[in-house]
């Protein structure tokens, strides 16, 4: 299970070369895509909520790192989020499907749905929270520096 | 022709690339806002959609117009980061008119960023670690779905560079890897699917399937809908490859 992190980081990484991202934003993907693994297959026991969660990780740590490295969050949610993606479970339903097993392709359709939907929502909530966050925290650096140069 | 006319391309130059590398819409659209105020235009209105861009800029009781067709879609977030940056300068007054449009041509004609070779070793890599993940820890099936990995990625960009169309390249990726798969000595029934699903990992259109998911509920419809259907069209490929494949074989299942 410990290993499992480092496999993600492995997976994280490798995706991420491959969209061609620069390098310091691939190694906060890694560990941030490792940690959502984590979270969503061990850490939290609920499925769809577990990937809401992982995902909103993956966003807070993104927005949290975007404006100091300089880089646009893109960068490091696109390749964090292939651990998250139900790529498995959307192949497994067309299986499913062209088996005509039709009861489980539905079941595999629906969980598809609500792992996206998880995902988007955990992406979205963590986007709400942490541009304030950064405006905010932005606005007290700014007049703490003119506080001091009066 | 006056040089306002001329001038309100560098924005249309920058979404052009953002969209091309496939960043989100809003991103697409603050972008070309954010270097269109810096201009001097007043007024602003952008509609990006997948394949291309509409933009209008009001400026001193002008209107200019201008279309964006894009045609091509990739995966470069490099780039991306390049663009926000020379967009960032330029807005900072920091990057002058001449040298963001400069900088900008030269973005656009960037080649691919990797060799076939590295990329497919990246890809085998992940295919690994993707086996890993998937709880497949017997040496020969990982063998197998690094090499899956391996010839997936090698496959892709021999037939792009053949140009054969983007969805007949999904289904002959797909039909060859579950063929190959099928096909390989001494391995389990059990392992077929996951030596199979880490290499697809390749193909499979997760990552547009949650962009969709997140441009709808931020209402980019048309382009949140657009993406959706794409990413259930090359679902609905991979899954017709992968049936061929299993259909010929029928026999080894």
């Amino acid at each position: 299970m410990e290993l499992d992190f480092l496999f993600a980081f492995l997976a994280v990484v490798c995706y991420a070369y491959l969209f061609d991202v620069p390098l310091r934003p691939t190694l906060i993907a890694g560990i941030s895509g490792s940690l959502a693994w984590m979270m969503s297959k061990y850490w939290i026991s609920h499925d769809i909520f577990g990937t809401a969660f992982a995902a909103f990780t993956i966003g807070v740590i993104a927005y949290l790192f975007a404006p100091r490295l300089h880089q646009p969050v893109t960068t490091m949610i696109i390749p964090a989020i292939i651990v998250l993606v139900p790529g498995a479970a959307a192949y497994n339903a067309l299986r499913f499907a062209i088996e005509g097993n039709s009861s489980l392709a539905g079941q595999g359709v629906i969980s598809v749905i609500s792992s996206t939907l998880a995902i988007a929502g955990g992406l979205s909530v963590s986007e709400l929270i942490m541009l304030r966050f950064n405006r905010s925290w932005r606005t007290f650096w700014e007049h703490r520096r003119q506080k001091k140069n009066l | 022709m006056d040089r306002w006319m001329e001038r309100f391309q560098l924005p249309m130059l920058a979404g052009e690339i953002l969209l091309i590398n496939g960043a989100e819409i809003f991103r697409v659209e603050q972008t070309i806002e954010r270097m269109a105020k810096a201009l001097g235009a007043q007024r602003v209105d952008v509609l990006a959609v997948l394949s291309g861009i509409q933009a209008s800029f009001s400026m001193n009781q002008q209107v200019y117009t201008y279309i964006r067709r894009v045609k091509m879609r990739r995966t470069g977030l490099r780039l991306i980061a390049q663009v926000n940056h020379i967009s960032r300068e330029f807005c900072n007054n920091n990057l002058s008119y001449d040298d963001a449009l400069f900088q900008l041509n030269e973005l656009l004609v960037a080649p691919p960023h990797s060799f076939p070779l590295r990329k497919a070793l990246a890809s085998a890599c992940g295919a690994f670690a993707f086996s890993l993940l998937f709880q497949l820890r017997m040496p020969i099936p990982l063998f197998f779905a690094t090499m899956n990995g391996f010839f997936a990625s090698l496959m892709v960009d021999l037939l792009n560079k053949w140009k054969i169309p983007e969805y007949l390249s999904t289904f002959l990726t797909s039909f060859i890897l579950a063929m190959a798969t099928l096909l390989y000595p001494s391995l389990a029934q059990t392992a077929v699917d996951r030596v199979l699903l880490a290499a697809l990992f390749l193909l499979l259109p997760g990552v547009p399937l949650t962009t969709s998911i997140r441009e709808l509920t931020n209402g980019d419809l048309i382009s949140g809908t657009a993406r959706l259907s794409e990413a259930m069209i090359s679902l609905i490929t991979i899954a017709a490859g992968v049936y061929t494949a299993f259909t010929i074989l029928h026999g080894r299942l």
